[in-house]
């Protein structure tokens, strides 16, 4: 979804910093920071675990409406933490 | 064995909602009769990631489930090892990191080096700095 969010100017000096500090725009856009951080703070209680197609040697965890679609960056930063 | 997987293509194989599942997935399921491993690093973060709402959002699994989903994808007729290193990292390749995102890389590289296999990654950067004990997964498909 595209929107705009008018930013206190802290919370916008922070993104910024927190953009250069991960290595620029093109790895840590505001984009991905702000969504980030709002899984992190609103993701609330945990709810039904994902559906996991189990067989031995070959196991899918599928992704189910609402959950999240990550990329190499978003595994690096939550093994980041 | 063959190829020992890093973290990013381990778990893309495992997650449908990554990027990269539809090539990892089939990647994997190809090569399996090769021999294939993981760094028990990877087995690690492979859990932490399905336990983190970051990575799952509300669906995220307990340690149980977590560790049932690593072991069941190592298991099966062509099972993956799980790789294991006493020695320390190697200064002719640790000398050469220059941020600390690369530590874990260069360790999984080094893993795949000392047991004599190429680490499938799809971190080009990685691949040009190692480019004799890596390799592409976005070549492969």
């Amino acid at each position: 979804m595209k929107t705009t969010l008018d930013l206190p100017e802290d919370v916008a000096d922070l993104l910024r910093k927190e953009s250069a500090r991960r290595g620029g725009r093109k790895k840590a856009s505001l984009s991905r920071l702000v969504s980030r951080a709002v899984r992190e703070v609103y993701a609330g209680e945990p709810e039904a675990p994902a559906v996991v197609e189990l067989q031995a040697g070959r196991v899918v965890v599928k992704r189910d409406r609402g959950m999240p679609i990550v990329d190499s960056e978003d595994l690096a930063d939550a093994l980041d933490e | 064995m063959a190829f020992v997987l890093d973290n990013d293509v381990f778990f893309a194989a495992l997650y449908e909602g990554h990027v990269a599942h539809g090539a990892a997935r089939k990647w994997l399921d190809e090569i399996k009769p090769e021999g294939w491993a993981i760094a028990i690093e990877t087995q690690l973060a492979a859990m932490r990631l399905l336990m983190n709402p970051t990575i799952l959002g509300k669906a995220i699994l307990n340690g149980k489930s977590a560790l049932l989903v690593v072991n069941t994808e190592l298991a099966g007729s062509h099972p993956g090892e799980v790789l294991i290193v006493r020695e320390g990292p190697d200064p002719v390749m640790f000398n050469l990191a220059t941020g600390h995102r690369q530590i874990m890389d260069f360790w999984l590289v080094q893993t795949a080096r000392d047991h004599g296999c190429t680490l499938m990654t799809r971190d080009q950067a990685l691949n040009r700095t190692w480019p004799e004990y890596t390799c592409l997964l976005d070549k492969q498909n």
